[in-house]
Protein backbone atom coordinates (compact mmCIF):
# COMPACT_ATOMS: atom_id res chain seq x y z
CA UNK A 1 0.00 0.00 0.00
CA UNK A 2 2.68 2.38 1.06
CA UNK A 3 5.13 0.65 -1.74
CA UNK A 4 2.06 1.80 -4.34
CA UNK A 5 1.95 5.79 -3.00
CA UNK A 6 5.81 5.52 -3.56
CA UNK A 7 5.24 4.36 -6.89
CA UNK A 8 3.08 6.80 -7.91
CA UNK A 9 4.73 9.42 -6.63
CA UNK A 10 7.67 8.04 -8.67
CA UNK A 11 5.47 8.52 -11.93
CA UNK A 12 4.44 11.86 -10.82
CA UNK A 13 8.52 13.05 -10.23
CA UNK A 14 9.70 11.05 -13.78
CA UNK A 15 6.43 12.34 -16.08
CA UNK A 16 5.85 15.80 -14.37
CA UNK A 17 9.07 17.61 -13.26
CA UNK A 18 10.70 17.97 -16.91
CA UNK A 19 7.80 20.09 -17.88
CA UNK A 20 8.49 22.59 -14.49
CA UNK A 21 11.43 24.57 -14.86
CA UNK A 22 12.70 27.84 -15.02
CA UNK A 23 11.86 30.09 -18.11
CA UNK A 24 9.39 30.19 -21.05
CA UNK A 25 9.70 27.08 -23.05
CA UNK A 26 7.16 26.18 -25.56
CA UNK A 27 6.87 22.73 -25.61
CA UNK A 28 4.92 22.61 -28.90
CA UNK A 29 7.79 24.07 -30.65
CA UNK A 30 10.78 22.01 -32.37
CA UNK A 31 13.07 23.98 -30.32
CA UNK A 32 10.67 23.01 -26.91
CA UNK A 33 10.78 19.82 -27.85
CA UNK A 34 14.27 19.58 -27.86
CA UNK A 35 14.72 20.99 -24.49
CA UNK A 36 11.81 18.75 -23.26
CA UNK A 37 13.57 15.52 -24.95
CA UNK A 38 17.52 15.83 -24.87
CA UNK A 39 17.62 17.97 -21.73
CA UNK A 40 15.10 17.80 -19.24
CA UNK A 41 13.52 14.43 -19.58
CA UNK A 42 17.15 13.11 -19.25
CA UNK A 43 17.92 14.51 -16.40
CA UNK A 44 15.21 14.09 -14.33
CA UNK A 45 15.96 10.30 -15.21
CA UNK A 46 19.19 10.55 -14.49
CA UNK A 47 18.62 12.34 -11.12
CA UNK A 48 16.05 9.38 -10.23
CA UNK A 49 18.58 6.65 -11.59
CA UNK A 50 21.05 8.53 -9.50
CA UNK A 51 19.02 9.08 -6.32
CA UNK A 52 17.54 5.30 -6.15
CA UNK A 53 21.48 3.99 -6.63
CA UNK A 54 22.99 5.73 -4.28
CA UNK A 55 19.40 5.20 -1.64
CA UNK A 56 19.94 1.25 -2.45
CA UNK A 57 23.78 1.31 -1.77
CA UNK A 58 23.39 2.83 1.33
CA UNK A 59 20.72 0.42 2.76
CA UNK A 60 23.02 -2.41 1.69
CA UNK A 61 25.71 -0.93 3.24
CA UNK A 62 24.14 -0.02 6.61
CA UNK A 63 23.03 -4.02 7.04
CA UNK A 64 25.87 -5.58 5.79
CA UNK A 65 27.96 -3.08 8.28
CA UNK A 66 25.06 -3.34 10.79
CA UNK A 67 25.48 0.19 11.42
CA UNK A 68 23.24 3.22 10.65
CA UNK A 69 26.46 5.56 9.35
CA UNK A 70 27.78 3.13 6.87
CA UNK A 71 27.34 4.87 3.01
CA UNK A 72 29.60 5.02 0.15
CA UNK A 73 30.73 8.42 0.94
CA UNK A 74 31.51 7.24 5.14
CA UNK A 75 33.20 4.09 4.09
CA UNK A 76 35.25 6.90 2.00
CA UNK A 77 34.31 5.30 -1.60
CA UNK A 78 33.70 8.54 -2.78
CA UNK A 79 36.70 10.52 -1.30
CA UNK A 80 38.86 8.05 -3.41
CA UNK A 81 36.84 8.51 -6.19
CA UNK A 82 37.30 12.47 -6.04
CA UNK A 83 41.50 11.88 -5.56
CA UNK A 84 41.45 9.84 -8.82
CA UNK A 85 39.45 12.60 -10.53
CA UNK A 86 41.63 15.24 -9.15
CA UNK A 87 44.97 13.70 -10.17
CA UNK A 88 43.67 12.79 -13.88
CA UNK A 89 42.84 16.77 -14.26
CA UNK A 90 46.18 17.66 -12.75
CA UNK A 91 48.12 15.16 -14.92
CA UNK A 92 46.50 16.58 -17.97
CA UNK A 93 45.33 12.98 -19.03
CA UNK A 94 42.65 12.91 -21.66
CA UNK A 95 41.63 9.49 -22.92
CA UNK A 96 38.56 7.44 -23.28
CA UNK A 97 37.32 3.86 -23.34
CA UNK A 98 33.89 3.03 -26.06
CA UNK A 99 31.91 5.46 -24.55
CA UNK A 100 33.24 6.25 -21.27
CA UNK A 101 35.06 9.39 -21.05
CA UNK A 102 38.30 10.31 -18.77
CA UNK A 103 36.52 11.54 -16.02
CA UNK A 104 34.35 8.92 -15.56
CA UNK A 105 37.13 6.05 -15.92
CA UNK A 106 39.43 8.28 -13.45
CA UNK A 107 35.95 8.24 -10.67
CA UNK A 108 35.39 4.33 -11.39
CA UNK A 109 38.77 3.89 -10.91
CA UNK A 110 39.15 5.72 -7.48
CA UNK A 111 36.05 4.29 -6.24
CA UNK A 112 37.19 0.75 -7.12
CA UNK A 113 40.77 1.32 -5.21
CA UNK A 114 38.79 2.30 -2.20
CA UNK A 115 36.80 -0.82 -2.28
CA UNK A 116 39.84 -2.82 -2.75
CA UNK A 117 41.45 -1.18 0.24
CA UNK A 118 38.44 -1.92 2.92
CA UNK A 119 37.94 -5.14 1.06
CA UNK A 120 41.87 -5.90 1.73
CA UNK A 121 41.73 -5.10 5.18
CA UNK A 122 38.29 -7.11 5.62
CA UNK A 123 40.10 -10.51 4.90
CA UNK A 124 43.00 -9.60 6.90
CA UNK A 125 41.44 -9.77 9.80
CA UNK A 126 40.09 -12.73 10.66
CA UNK A 127 36.58 -12.11 11.82
CA UNK A 128 34.87 -9.24 9.97
CA UNK A 129 33.68 -6.61 12.22
CA UNK A 130 31.79 -4.23 10.86
CA UNK A 131 32.93 -0.84 13.35
CA UNK A 132 36.51 -1.87 12.47
CA UNK A 133 35.63 -1.38 9.01
CA UNK A 134 33.67 2.37 9.20
CA UNK A 135 36.68 3.31 10.97
CA UNK A 136 39.14 2.11 7.96
CA UNK A 137 36.49 3.48 5.57
CA UNK A 138 36.41 6.64 7.23
CA UNK A 139 40.09 7.27 7.61
CA UNK A 140 41.24 6.22 4.28
CA UNK A 141 38.21 9.12 3.45
CA UNK A 142 40.50 11.30 5.16
CA UNK A 143 43.62 10.61 3.76
CA UNK A 144 42.16 11.04 0.32
CA UNK A 145 40.59 14.43 0.94
CA UNK A 146 43.65 15.73 2.30
CA UNK A 147 45.37 14.40 -1.27
CA UNK A 148 42.91 16.00 -3.14
CA UNK A 149 43.65 19.35 -1.11
CA UNK A 150 47.03 19.00 -1.92
CA UNK A 151 46.62 18.52 -5.84
CA UNK A 152 44.51 21.67 -5.48
CA UNK A 153 47.28 23.40 -3.63
CA UNK A 154 49.27 22.46 -6.85
CA UNK A 155 46.55 23.25 -9.30
CA UNK A 156 46.57 26.22 -11.47
CA UNK A 157 43.46 28.03 -11.78
CA UNK A 158 41.56 25.56 -14.43
CA UNK A 159 42.40 22.58 -13.08
CA UNK A 160 41.33 23.40 -9.34
CA UNK A 161 37.93 24.83 -11.21
CA UNK A 162 37.15 21.56 -12.46
CA UNK A 163 38.28 19.83 -9.69
CA UNK A 164 36.03 21.87 -7.58
CA UNK A 165 33.26 21.32 -10.65
CA UNK A 166 33.36 17.81 -10.27
CA UNK A 167 33.12 17.56 -6.85
CA UNK A 168 29.84 19.36 -6.93
CA UNK A 169 28.23 16.54 -7.68
CA UNK A 170 25.62 17.19 -10.60
CA UNK A 171 22.69 15.39 -13.01
CA UNK A 172 22.92 17.56 -15.70
CA UNK A 173 23.25 15.68 -18.91
CA UNK A 174 22.59 15.66 -22.23
CA UNK A 175 20.75 12.63 -23.87
CA UNK A 176 20.32 9.38 -22.09
CA UNK A 177 23.78 8.01 -22.92
CA UNK A 178 24.33 8.36 -18.60
CA UNK A 179 20.90 6.99 -17.83
CA UNK A 180 22.11 4.10 -20.16
CA UNK A 181 24.98 3.36 -18.20
CA UNK A 182 23.13 3.22 -14.93
CA UNK A 183 20.16 2.01 -15.25
CA UNK A 184 21.30 -1.38 -16.30
CA UNK A 185 23.81 -1.87 -13.06
CA UNK A 186 20.99 -0.97 -10.67
CA UNK A 187 18.52 -3.28 -12.08
CA UNK A 188 20.95 -5.81 -11.59
CA UNK A 189 22.43 -4.98 -8.14
CA UNK A 190 18.97 -4.42 -6.92
CA UNK A 191 18.10 -8.15 -8.55
CA UNK A 192 21.10 -9.63 -6.43
CA UNK A 193 20.32 -7.59 -3.04
CA UNK A 194 16.36 -9.32 -3.71
CA UNK A 195 17.20 -12.48 -4.04
CA UNK A 196 19.31 -11.97 -0.78
CA UNK A 197 16.50 -10.07 1.10
CA UNK A 198 16.11 -12.93 3.54
CA UNK A 199 19.38 -13.58 4.38
CA UNK A 200 19.92 -9.63 4.73
CA UNK A 201 17.18 -9.40 7.42
CA UNK A 202 18.51 -12.71 9.77
CA UNK A 203 22.23 -10.97 9.03
CA UNK A 204 20.55 -7.62 10.81
CA UNK A 205 19.54 -9.10 13.42
CA UNK A 206 21.95 -11.06 14.45
CA UNK A 207 25.35 -12.82 12.90
CA UNK A 208 25.62 -16.15 14.96
CA UNK A 209 21.97 -16.72 14.21
CA UNK A 210 22.76 -16.21 10.71
CA UNK A 211 25.93 -18.46 10.16
CA UNK A 212 23.58 -21.40 12.44
CA UNK A 213 21.00 -21.31 9.67
CA UNK A 214 23.39 -21.95 7.30
CA UNK A 215 24.22 -18.53 5.67
CA UNK A 216 27.49 -17.94 4.98
CA UNK A 217 28.15 -14.35 6.46
CA UNK A 218 31.50 -13.48 5.04
CA UNK A 219 30.97 -14.57 1.18
CA UNK A 220 27.16 -12.50 1.62
CA UNK A 221 29.53 -9.56 3.05
CA UNK A 222 31.90 -9.62 0.09
CA UNK A 223 29.64 -9.87 -2.54
CA UNK A 224 26.89 -7.91 -1.74
CA UNK A 225 29.51 -4.71 -0.86
CA UNK A 226 31.67 -5.97 -4.23
CA UNK A 227 28.51 -5.46 -6.45
CA UNK A 228 27.16 -2.65 -4.61
CA UNK A 229 30.58 -0.20 -5.15
CA UNK A 230 30.66 -1.20 -8.55
CA UNK A 231 26.59 0.54 -8.46
CA UNK A 232 28.53 3.30 -6.86
CA UNK A 233 31.71 3.41 -8.90
CA UNK A 234 29.47 3.88 -11.83
CA UNK A 235 27.32 6.71 -10.18
CA UNK A 236 30.35 8.39 -9.01
CA UNK A 237 31.69 8.16 -12.51
CA UNK A 238 28.94 9.95 -14.38
CA UNK A 239 27.20 12.01 -11.18
CA UNK A 240 29.89 12.49 -8.96
CA UNK A 241 29.97 12.90 -5.22
CA UNK A 242 26.59 13.11 -4.01
CA UNK A 243 26.03 13.37 -0.29
CA UNK A 244 23.62 12.39 1.87
CA UNK A 245 20.80 10.65 -0.15
CA UNK A 246 22.38 7.59 0.44
CA UNK A 247 22.33 8.03 4.29
CA UNK A 248 18.87 9.81 4.41
CA UNK A 249 16.84 7.76 2.22
CA UNK A 250 17.05 4.66 3.78
CA UNK A 251 17.01 5.71 7.28
CA UNK A 252 13.34 7.81 6.03
CA UNK A 253 11.92 3.88 4.94
CA UNK A 254 12.98 2.32 8.48
CA UNK A 255 11.18 4.97 9.99
CA UNK A 256 7.85 4.13 7.52
CA UNK A 257 7.99 0.31 6.66
CA UNK A 258 8.96 -2.60 8.92
CA UNK A 259 12.12 -3.77 9.35
CA UNK A 260 12.31 -6.49 5.89
CA UNK A 261 14.64 -6.12 3.54
CA UNK A 262 11.78 -7.51 0.91
CA UNK A 263 10.21 -4.10 1.44
CA UNK A 264 12.99 -1.83 2.35
CA UNK A 265 14.91 -2.40 -1.25
CA UNK A 266 11.98 -1.27 -3.44
CA UNK A 267 11.02 1.64 -1.19
CA UNK A 268 14.49 2.79 -0.45
CA UNK A 269 14.92 2.82 -4.60
CA UNK A 270 11.74 4.47 -5.55
CA UNK A 271 11.94 7.04 -2.09
CA UNK A 272 16.05 7.80 -2.95
CA UNK A 273 14.75 8.60 -6.69
CA UNK A 274 12.00 10.87 -5.51
CA UNK A 275 14.54 12.62 -3.41
CA UNK A 276 17.39 13.61 -5.85
CA UNK A 277 14.38 14.66 -8.38
CA UNK A 278 12.68 17.01 -5.63
CA UNK A 279 16.06 18.17 -4.71
CA UNK A 280 17.07 18.44 -8.41
CA UNK A 281 13.88 20.68 -9.21
CA UNK A 282 14.78 22.54 -6.29
CA UNK A 283 17.94 22.91 -7.78
CA UNK A 284 17.03 24.46 -11.30
CA UNK A 285 14.10 26.79 -10.12
CA UNK A 286 14.72 28.07 -6.36
CA UNK A 287 17.17 30.34 -7.59
CA UNK A 288 16.45 32.15 -10.68
CA UNK A 289 19.18 32.46 -13.84
CA UNK A 290 21.63 30.01 -11.97
CA UNK A 291 21.77 26.65 -11.51
CA UNK A 292 22.73 25.13 -8.05
CA UNK A 293 24.54 22.00 -8.07
CA UNK A 294 21.93 18.92 -6.67
CA UNK A 295 24.82 18.01 -4.94
CA UNK A 296 24.90 21.34 -2.50
CA UNK A 297 21.11 21.08 -2.00
CA UNK A 298 21.56 17.27 -1.10
CA UNK A 299 23.81 17.86 1.79
CA UNK A 300 22.14 21.51 2.68
CA UNK A 301 18.66 19.51 3.13
CA UNK A 302 20.18 16.34 4.32
CA UNK A 303 22.26 17.88 7.32
CA UNK A 304 19.65 19.00 9.18
CA UNK A 305 17.93 15.83 8.71
CA UNK A 306 20.76 13.73 9.82
CA UNK A 307 20.78 15.74 12.95
CA UNK A 308 17.03 15.49 13.31
CA UNK A 309 17.21 11.60 13.11
CA UNK A 310 20.27 11.74 15.23
CA UNK A 311 18.21 13.25 18.07
CA UNK A 312 14.84 10.86 17.33
CA UNK A 313 16.84 7.95 17.68
CA UNK A 314 18.17 8.98 20.76
CA UNK A 315 14.76 9.41 22.28
CA UNK A 316 13.84 6.76 20.66
CA UNK A 317 16.45 4.11 22.25
CA UNK B 1 24.55 -41.71 14.73
CA UNK B 2 22.89 -38.56 15.05
CA UNK B 3 25.38 -36.27 16.04
CA UNK B 4 29.50 -36.95 16.01
CA UNK B 5 32.26 -34.62 17.44
CA UNK B 6 35.71 -36.12 16.56
CA UNK B 7 38.58 -35.04 18.38
CA UNK B 8 37.63 -31.47 18.56
CA UNK B 9 40.30 -28.74 19.60
CA UNK B 10 40.15 -24.77 19.13
CA UNK B 11 41.82 -22.28 19.76
CA UNK B 12 40.98 -18.40 20.63
CA UNK B 13 43.32 -15.35 21.51
CA UNK B 14 46.05 -18.06 21.80
CA UNK B 15 43.87 -19.65 24.49
CA UNK B 16 42.97 -23.37 24.26
CA UNK B 17 39.30 -23.36 24.80
CA UNK B 18 38.53 -27.02 23.29
CA UNK B 19 40.98 -29.45 23.90
CA UNK B 20 40.65 -33.14 21.77
CA UNK B 21 36.63 -33.50 22.71
CA UNK B 22 34.61 -36.10 21.80
CA UNK B 23 31.14 -36.71 21.80
CA UNK B 24 28.96 -39.23 20.10
CA UNK B 25 25.19 -39.03 20.04
CA UNK B 26 23.43 -41.70 18.75
CA UNK B 27 19.48 -41.58 20.02
CA UNK B 28 17.54 -38.74 20.44
CA UNK B 29 18.01 -37.50 23.90
CA UNK B 30 18.54 -34.59 26.60
CA UNK B 31 22.11 -34.25 27.05
CA UNK B 32 23.03 -31.28 29.25
CA UNK B 33 25.96 -29.51 29.41
CA UNK B 34 27.50 -28.66 32.71
CA UNK B 35 31.06 -27.39 34.22
CA UNK B 36 32.67 -24.30 35.54
CA UNK B 37 32.90 -20.56 33.76
CA UNK B 38 35.35 -21.02 31.13
CA UNK B 39 35.10 -24.60 30.59
CA UNK B 40 34.19 -24.15 26.34
CA UNK B 41 30.50 -25.11 26.85
CA UNK B 42 29.26 -22.16 24.44
CA UNK B 43 32.40 -22.50 21.99
CA UNK B 44 31.31 -26.02 21.51
CA UNK B 45 27.77 -25.09 20.87
CA UNK B 46 29.04 -22.41 18.87
CA UNK B 47 31.73 -25.05 17.15
CA UNK B 48 28.66 -27.01 16.51
CA UNK B 49 26.72 -25.15 14.26
CA UNK B 50 29.67 -23.40 12.57
CA UNK B 51 30.46 -19.83 14.20
CA UNK B 52 33.90 -21.23 15.00
CA UNK B 53 35.52 -23.27 12.65
CA UNK B 54 37.44 -25.93 14.58
CA UNK B 55 41.25 -25.96 14.77
CA UNK B 56 41.16 -29.92 14.23
CA UNK B 57 38.70 -31.89 14.26
CA UNK B 58 35.30 -32.30 12.55
CA UNK B 59 31.77 -32.20 13.43
CA UNK B 60 29.72 -35.12 11.55
CA UNK B 61 26.41 -34.86 10.83
CA UNK B 62 24.11 -37.38 8.80
CA UNK B 63 24.40 -36.93 5.23
CA UNK B 64 21.08 -36.35 4.29
CA UNK B 65 20.65 -33.02 5.71
CA UNK B 66 22.42 -29.65 5.64
CA UNK B 67 23.09 -28.01 8.68
CA UNK B 68 20.12 -25.24 8.83
CA UNK B 69 17.99 -28.30 8.55
CA UNK B 70 19.61 -30.43 11.49
CA UNK B 71 19.88 -27.60 13.62
CA UNK B 72 18.60 -25.21 15.73
CA UNK B 73 20.69 -23.02 18.17
CA UNK B 74 19.64 -20.14 20.79
CA UNK B 75 22.52 -18.01 21.69
CA UNK B 76 23.49 -17.31 25.16
CA UNK B 77 22.79 -13.39 24.34
CA UNK B 78 19.51 -12.87 22.81
CA UNK B 79 19.54 -10.07 19.49
CA UNK B 80 17.33 -7.65 19.67
CA UNK B 81 16.45 -4.86 16.78
CA UNK B 82 14.00 -1.84 16.76
CA UNK B 83 11.81 -2.98 14.05
CA UNK B 84 11.81 -6.91 14.66
CA UNK B 85 8.82 -8.08 16.43
CA UNK B 86 8.20 -12.19 16.99
CA UNK B 87 6.94 -13.11 13.75
CA UNK B 88 10.41 -11.75 12.15
CA UNK B 89 12.37 -13.16 14.26
CA UNK B 90 10.51 -16.52 13.54
CA UNK B 91 11.00 -15.61 10.07
CA UNK B 92 14.76 -15.83 10.80
CA UNK B 93 14.66 -19.24 12.53
CA UNK B 94 12.40 -20.38 9.65
CA UNK B 95 15.20 -19.00 6.71
CA UNK B 96 15.95 -20.28 3.86
CA UNK B 97 11.88 -20.80 4.17
CA UNK B 98 9.47 -18.17 5.56
CA UNK B 99 6.37 -18.15 7.20
CA UNK B 100 3.79 -18.03 4.52
CA UNK B 101 0.42 -18.02 6.34
CA UNK B 102 0.19 -16.58 9.85
CA UNK B 103 -2.31 -18.73 11.17
CA UNK B 104 -0.56 -22.12 10.32
CA UNK B 105 -2.40 -24.11 12.77
CA UNK B 106 1.28 -26.30 13.70
CA UNK B 107 2.92 -22.84 13.91
CA UNK B 108 -0.13 -21.51 16.06
CA UNK B 109 0.28 -24.77 18.43
CA UNK B 110 4.08 -24.10 19.43
CA UNK B 111 3.61 -20.67 20.32
CA UNK B 112 0.17 -21.58 22.54
CA UNK B 113 2.25 -23.95 24.27
CA UNK B 114 5.15 -21.77 25.14
CA UNK B 115 2.80 -18.79 25.79
CA UNK B 116 3.58 -16.44 23.81
CA UNK B 117 1.16 -15.97 21.03
CA UNK B 118 0.11 -12.50 23.00
CA UNK B 119 3.62 -11.13 22.36
CA UNK B 120 4.80 -12.00 19.08
CA UNK B 121 3.65 -8.51 17.38
CA UNK B 122 5.31 -7.33 19.92
CA UNK B 123 9.05 -4.96 19.35
CA UNK B 124 11.77 -7.58 20.15
CA UNK B 125 13.24 -4.36 22.65
CA UNK B 126 10.50 -4.14 24.21
CA UNK B 127 10.36 -7.31 25.80
CA UNK B 128 11.61 -8.64 29.40
CA UNK B 129 14.25 -11.32 29.22
CA UNK B 130 12.48 -14.31 30.27
CA UNK B 131 9.41 -13.54 27.58
CA UNK B 132 12.30 -12.86 25.18
CA UNK B 133 13.83 -16.17 25.84
CA UNK B 134 10.32 -18.12 25.81
CA UNK B 135 10.29 -16.41 22.13
CA UNK B 136 13.53 -17.90 21.28
CA UNK B 137 12.88 -20.88 22.78
CA UNK B 138 9.35 -21.44 20.91
CA UNK B 139 10.81 -20.00 17.03
CA UNK B 140 13.61 -22.01 17.32
CA UNK B 141 11.51 -24.91 17.77
CA UNK B 142 9.57 -23.80 14.43
CA UNK B 143 12.09 -24.69 12.07
CA UNK B 144 11.72 -28.56 13.36
CA UNK B 145 15.29 -28.72 13.90
CA UNK B 146 16.78 -32.78 14.70
CA UNK B 147 19.31 -30.89 17.15
CA UNK B 148 17.98 -27.85 19.35
CA UNK B 149 20.89 -26.28 20.98
CA UNK B 150 20.19 -24.21 23.56
CA UNK B 151 22.80 -21.82 25.60
CA UNK B 152 21.60 -21.02 28.93
CA UNK B 153 18.10 -20.20 27.41
CA UNK B 154 16.07 -20.23 30.80
CA UNK B 155 18.27 -18.03 32.86
CA UNK B 156 16.21 -15.10 32.79
CA UNK B 157 13.00 -16.61 33.31
CA UNK B 158 10.65 -16.24 36.71
CA UNK B 159 11.08 -19.95 38.71
CA UNK B 160 7.75 -20.73 37.75
CA UNK B 161 8.11 -20.41 34.40
CA UNK B 162 11.61 -22.15 34.42
CA UNK B 163 9.66 -25.00 35.95
CA UNK B 164 6.75 -25.06 33.18
CA UNK B 165 9.30 -24.52 30.41
CA UNK B 166 11.70 -27.10 31.19
CA UNK B 167 8.59 -29.69 31.53
CA UNK B 168 7.71 -28.33 28.18
CA UNK B 169 11.35 -29.37 26.52
CA UNK B 170 11.06 -32.63 28.20
CA UNK B 171 7.71 -33.22 26.77
CA UNK B 172 8.31 -32.16 23.04
CA UNK B 173 11.47 -33.81 23.44
CA UNK B 174 10.19 -37.25 23.56
CA UNK B 175 7.23 -36.57 21.58
CA UNK B 176 9.24 -35.08 18.26
CA UNK B 177 12.26 -37.13 19.17
CA UNK B 178 14.03 -34.03 18.75
CA UNK B 179 17.67 -33.78 20.85
CA UNK B 180 18.24 -31.29 22.85
CA UNK B 181 21.74 -30.23 23.82
CA UNK B 182 20.93 -27.65 26.27
CA UNK B 183 24.47 -26.03 28.53
CA UNK B 184 22.94 -24.66 32.05
CA UNK B 185 24.65 -23.31 35.01
CA UNK B 186 21.39 -24.19 36.90
CA UNK B 187 22.65 -27.71 37.84
CA UNK B 188 19.90 -28.90 39.67
CA UNK B 189 17.54 -28.28 37.11
CA UNK B 190 20.33 -29.79 33.94
CA UNK B 191 20.71 -32.86 36.51
CA UNK B 192 17.19 -33.36 37.12
CA UNK B 193 15.87 -33.19 33.31
CA UNK B 194 18.81 -34.72 31.33
CA UNK B 195 19.33 -37.94 29.83
CA UNK B 196 22.85 -37.61 29.49
CA UNK B 197 25.76 -35.46 30.72
CA UNK B 198 28.03 -34.08 29.36
CA UNK B 199 30.51 -32.48 31.77
CA UNK B 200 33.24 -30.19 30.75
CA UNK B 201 36.24 -28.86 32.36
CA UNK B 202 39.16 -26.84 30.69
CA UNK B 203 38.13 -27.69 27.58
CA UNK B 204 38.16 -31.59 28.09
CA UNK B 205 35.32 -34.44 28.41
CA UNK B 206 35.49 -34.59 32.48
CA UNK B 207 32.13 -37.03 32.24
CA UNK B 208 30.06 -38.12 29.45
CA UNK B 209 27.46 -40.89 30.44
CA UNK B 210 23.99 -41.57 32.12
CA UNK B 211 22.85 -38.80 34.38
CA UNK B 212 21.48 -41.60 36.73
CA UNK B 213 24.88 -42.85 37.13
CA UNK B 214 26.35 -39.28 37.84
CA UNK B 215 27.04 -38.69 41.68
CA UNK B 216 27.90 -36.28 43.92
CA UNK B 217 31.20 -37.17 43.99
CA UNK B 218 31.39 -36.15 40.13
CA UNK B 219 29.72 -32.82 40.41
CA UNK B 220 31.90 -31.77 43.35
CA UNK B 221 35.08 -32.70 41.57
CA UNK B 222 33.74 -31.20 38.68
CA UNK B 223 33.39 -27.77 40.19
CA UNK B 224 36.17 -28.47 43.33
CA UNK B 225 33.55 -27.36 45.86
CA UNK B 226 32.03 -29.46 48.70
CA UNK B 227 28.60 -29.12 48.21
CA UNK B 228 25.62 -30.18 50.72
CA UNK B 229 23.25 -32.42 48.08
CA UNK B 230 19.99 -34.48 48.95
CA UNK B 231 18.58 -37.21 46.75
CA UNK B 232 15.79 -36.17 44.51
CA UNK B 233 12.80 -38.32 46.51
CA UNK B 234 11.48 -39.06 42.72
CA UNK B 235 15.07 -39.96 40.50
CA UNK B 236 17.89 -39.85 43.68
CA UNK B 237 20.06 -38.02 41.68
CA UNK B 238 21.80 -35.32 43.41
CA UNK B 239 20.29 -32.03 44.53
CA UNK B 240 22.33 -29.10 45.54
CA UNK B 241 20.77 -27.75 48.46
CA UNK B 242 22.12 -24.03 48.84
CA UNK B 243 23.48 -22.70 52.55
CA UNK B 244 25.98 -25.06 53.68
CA UNK B 245 28.48 -26.17 50.68
CA UNK B 246 32.15 -25.46 51.05
CA UNK B 247 36.07 -25.29 49.38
Amino acid sequence: MKLLGLLILSFICLFAFPYLGRGDVNFSSDEGLFILNQLRFPRVMMAFVVGAGLSLAGLIFQGLFRNSLATPYTLGVSSGAAFMVSLWIKLGLSFSFYWFNGLAIAGFLGALMSITIVMTLASALKRFEPSTMILAGVGQGMFFSSAVLLLQYFGNVFEVNRMVQWTFGGVEVIGYSSVLKILPVLLIVSLLAWINAGALNVLTLDEDLAISRGINTKRLRKFLFFVTSILVGFIIAEAGPIAFIGLLAPHAMKKIFKFDYRQLIPASLLFGGIALSVCDLISRIVVSNIEIPVGIITAFLGGPFFLFILIKGREES
Amino acid sequence: MLLEIKNASLSLGGNPILKNLDLKIDEPCYLAIIGPNGAGKSTLLKSIVGIHGLDTGEVIVPDNFSSFEFFSYVPQSLAVMKGYNGWDLLDCFLYPERLKDKKNTEINDLLTFFDVSSFMERDLTTLSGGELQRIYLACALASKPKVLLLDESLSSMDPHIQEEVIQKLEKVQKETKVTIIHVSHQVNNAIHVSDRILAMKNGEVFYNGETSSFKQSDLESLFDYKFNCISHPDTGRPMIVPGKGEK
